[in-house]
């Protein structure tokens, strides 16, 4: 039998006093598809990050190719083969795909570059695997899943034998899935192992050769995804299984009241010193939100219903228009801030993926108040550290958030935990209008469930949710109106239930190709 | 390291190994130069901790560096790098000069606070204009503060030339403030309390350097300012998300850390020379820098390494008084190192430590297993 591609044996690692990977042993059988699925802090991502150096191991060995190799650094990894596909990597905006690849590659030599070869090499791997772009686009004039097809291609340019795909969410979207699946089968073809870290569990089922489900940091199972159904994996993995559940199911409201209403809002952005292009990024936005609502924004990105939701939770101005939010009316130039916004009973919560609703530094019972903090009493009042140690031991309670360390800093909790505290943030002051932006990224599909029965509650109690997503199941389940966006427009609203999701699928892409 | 029970490796174990690696290149540079060297250890520890008037002295030191140290440290965990330090100090002795001779002869009880108040804002706003630069014109704070040193001490040089210059005096120096205007000395204050101690600078302003560290304590820790302090030192992107605004952080932020450096000045001119030079500020806004980075920017190493760079001060100079072949430059050697080895080299021996410390609990738990 061939040694595995890659081996991990008895891995141990501990964040502070929390054992976060328990004797984890995983092989990576060469020219596979492993995916590795489990709870939010199971120990996936830290398992990955070891992988490719991104973290020291405390006890451990790593065998590549049946070797024993030391990988203490992404270059050491880079040079056994092992190449990683990260939730967020940094590009050069302004510099070709080619510059970008080449940066940083051992080959080149320290003087001038040796373009040619490899741009040539590129090509060809390009051609051998079917990516469609130029070597000579900027990377700025690239999609989210585009750049990821770029990174796979840099890790397959430095010769990578083991690719690690953590999270690729934006290839995962409905409209890319079938073209990551056709690339993986092709990459497997070449002897290329990949390892695949995802929440979303058809994908993995209908992809994988074998699939490894993890818990409180270590692999409780092993399964061979065709001899298991979808429902018994998500049962393994979270011990029962799991429905999400849907908005339609509820009473008619009678005593509904108009939440928020937007008049003919645009943004137009002026171009530096008065000239350039004077874009509108948002044109004539007229939206009616009532009370026991949730609406889902859609649209490709950039369309603008991101944008429409920082001007609402007040990050960000606009230049004409009218927003009437419970009745009081705000012009562009007595825009309220964050500040005034939460006051005004409006809360918002960041994409899960940027991680910047909390502060990773600070420990989570002070990123519990981070936002809040103004309403604790005066300036000088003195934090009462004790005090707010207990909420916050209440909240992770409430909200399931593991490990139940309110001391502990919010970096070391797993993303999926993070999104689950910011939210119990938000939701634990009530709010009347709650924005969310790609609630459920990076979080596992457990963690969703229960998200989505409190997002339900908060609408029975009157809240009016509104959210952007780029899951389109997500906004099948959570929403109960669906608006459209494109280029800064609205251009159409429907009610959830006479949708379904291919007719929604179907106008985004009507969309594209009418660009 | 993430490991349990490992945190006192970087808060304890790190720094002292940091100062011993120091002392030892000390060590031999004065080897080299000829000097006996437990002679001159002896020379140094006596000469600061050996007797009342070098523990006084020490102090006395100690209360610049407290201060400096703090102002640094606040303006650290906003995400600034005050090294403007000298030039808010200088502007501090200027303020404080300024409102004891222009109020010469009313109590001391008034005084007091009115010439902590002058000093506070002369340095305070010093400290401010490169704070609006750096907020709302996105100039760089580094650059900034260093320019505005050199202003201070050339405003102070102009003013000295000129308008505050005494009319009796040939060198530059402003007119003396009456010793009923200055700060009472520990010798005085303890007198008070029945116990006799050797005279030395060390004034109540020392108090205040200590007062001044636990404000400092409670201001970072346990307020509200505090906390968006933090939030904007660790990631501007999640403070701007919370509502946090970082103009107004920054504004706040320079003036404080302006203000508890320029109590230098205090400390210098109404604590102990009386009167205004162009000298004053001997490089301790600098060593702020230092003594923060050895103190971890938390007030409570600050006092520590405040303590100990004033005993190096302090045992410095008296070694350079005994061993005439080095003169002056030893203090400035000693200085030099420590700060090398705390400040710019501080996390070199991590790894190496790190390294001991897992094979050492290693091969611990082994035993035990076994």
């Amino acid at each position: 039998m061939l040694s595995p591609a890659l081996q991990l044996k008895n891995i141990v690692k501990y964040y502070q006093q929390v054992r976060a990977l328990d004797n984890v042993s995983i092989d990576i059988a060469p020219g596979s598809i492993h995916g590795i699925i489990g709870e939010n802090g199971a120990g996936k991502s830290t398992l990955l990050k070891i992988a490719y150096g991104l973290l020291a191991i405390d006890d451990g060995e790593i065998f590549v190719d049946g070797v024993k190799v030391n990988i203490d650094t992404p270059q050491q990894a880079v040079k056994h083969g092992i190449g990683m596909l990260h939730q967020s990597t940094s590009w050069l905006e302004k510099r070709s795909i080619i510059d970008n690849i080449i940066l940083g590659d051992s080959n080149q030599s320290w003087v001038g570059r040796n373009d040619v070869s490899a741009r040539f090499e590129l090509e060809q791997l390009c051609r051998e695997f079917g990516f469609s772009f130029s070597l000579d686009t900027l990377i700025s004039a690239l999609d989210y899943s585009q750049r990821q097809l770029v990174d796979i291609l840099r890790s397959l340019y430095r010769g990578a034998k083991v690719l690690i795909l953590d999270e690729p969410t934006a290839l995962l979207s409905s409209s890319q899935s079938s073209h990551l699946i056709e690339l993986l089968s092709l990459l497997k073809m070449q002897g290329v192992s990949i390892v695949i870290v995802a929440h979303k569990l058809a994908i993995l089922h209908q992809l994988c050769d074998v699939i490894s489900v993890m818990s409180q940091g270590m692999v409780i199972a092993q399964v061979n995804p065709r001899n298991i159904t979808m429902g018994a994996l998500s049962k393994l993995m979270i011990g029962r299984e799991i429905t999400l559940p849907h908005s339609r199911v509820k009473k008619s409201i009678d005593h509904r009241v108009e939440r928020l209403k937007v008049t003919n809002l645009s943004i137009k952005t002026r171009g530096r010193f008065g000239f350039g292009r004077d874009a509108l990024r948002l044109f004539d936005i007229d939206l009616t939100v009532q009370s026991h609502e949730i609406t889902a924004l859609v649209g490709l990105p950039n369309s603008g219903h991101e944008l429409l939701l920082e001007v609402l939770s007040g990050h960000r101005g606009f230049t004409a228009g009218r927003i009437t939010m419970n009745k009081k009316r705000f012009k562009p130039s007595n825009h309220y801030g964050v500040k005034q916004a939460h006051k005004m009973a409006i809360a918002s919560a960041p994409d899960p993926l940027l991680g910047i609703g909390l502060v990773k530094e600070l420990p989570m019972y002070e990123s519990a108040l981070l936002g809040y903090h103004q309403h604790l009493s005066s300036d000088i009042s003195f934090f009462k550290d004790s005090l707010y140690i207990r909420r916050c031991r209440d909240m992770m309670k409430l909200w399931d958030v593991r490990p139940v360390l309110p001391e502990l800093r919010s970096g070391y909790f797993s993303g999926g935990n993070q999104q689950k505290m910011i939210l119990a943030r938000e939701l634990s002051h009530n709010p009347d209008l709650l924005l969310l932006s790609q609630p459920s990224h990076g979080v596992d599909v457990g963690a969703t469930e229960s998200i989505y029965k409190r997002l339900f509650k908060l609408r029975e109690q009157g809240g009016s949710i509104m959210f952007c997503s780029t899951d389109l199941d997500e906004v099948m389940s959570l929403s109960d109106r669906v608006v459209l966006f494109e280029q800064g427009q609205i251009i159409g609203q429907y009610k959830t239930q006479d949708l379904t999701k291919n007719e929604l699928s179907l106008m985004l892409i009507n969309e594209a190709a009418c660009e | 390291m993430n490991n349990k029970s490992g945190w006192w490796l970087n808060v304890i174990v790190l720094p002292v190994a940091n100062i011993c690696l120091a002392f030892l290149a000390c060590v031999v540079v004065l080897f080299a130069l000829g000097i006996n060297i437990s002679d001159a250890i002896m020379q140094i520890y006596q000469g600061a901790f050996g007797s009342q008037e070098g523990r006084g002295y020490t102090l006395y030191y100690a209360t610049n560096f407290i201060f400096s140290g703090l102002g640094v440290a606040l303006a650290w965990h906003a995400g600034l790098f005050n090294i403007g330090g000298e030039g808010q100090a200088t502007l501090g002795g200027l303020g404080v000069t300024i409102a004891c001779l222009s109020l010469d002869g009313i109590s001391l009880w008034l005084l007091l606070p009115l010439s902590m108040i002058s000093c506070a804002l002369f340095s305070g706003l010093w400290a401010l204009i490169p704070a609006w630069l750096n907020a709302y014109r996105g100039s760089h704070i580094v650059i900034s503060t260093i320019m505005f040193n050199l202003i201070a001490s050339s405003l102070l040089v102009y003013l000295l030339a000129g308008v505050l210059k005494a009319p009796d005096q040939m060198s530059a120096v402003s007119n003396t403030i009456s010793t009923d205007s200055a700060l009472p000395t520990m010798k005085q204050l303890l007198a008070l309390l029945d116990i006799n101690i050797a005279a030395t600078p060390l004034n109540i302003s020392f108090i205040f350097a200590l007062i001044a560290s636990v404000w400092l304590y409670f201001y970072l820790w346990h307020t509200r300012l505090g906390f968006e302090t933090r939030v904007i030192g660790f990631n501007e992107k999640s403070a701007n998300f919370a509502g946090i605004s970082r103009q107004r952080i920054v504004i706040i932020t320079m003036l404080l850390s302006g203000a508890l450096i320029g109590f230098i000045g205090l400390n210098e001119i109404q604590g102990n020379s009386h009167q205004l030079n162009d000298e004053f500020v001997a490089g301790f806004g600098f060593s702020g820098i230092a003594v923060a980075l050895m103190g971890r920017n938390n007030p409570l190493g600050i006092i520590v390494a405040s303590i100990l760079f004033g005993g190096l001060y302090q045992g410095g100079s008296e070694l350079a008084f005994n061993e005439e072949s080095v003169g002056n430059n030893i203090i400035f050697l000693i200085q030099g190192l420590v700060v090398l080895f705390c400040g710019a080299l501080q996390w070199m021996l991590k790894p190496t430590l790190e390294h001991w410390y897992s094979t050492f609990s290693h091969s611990n738990s082994k035993n035990k297993a076994a």
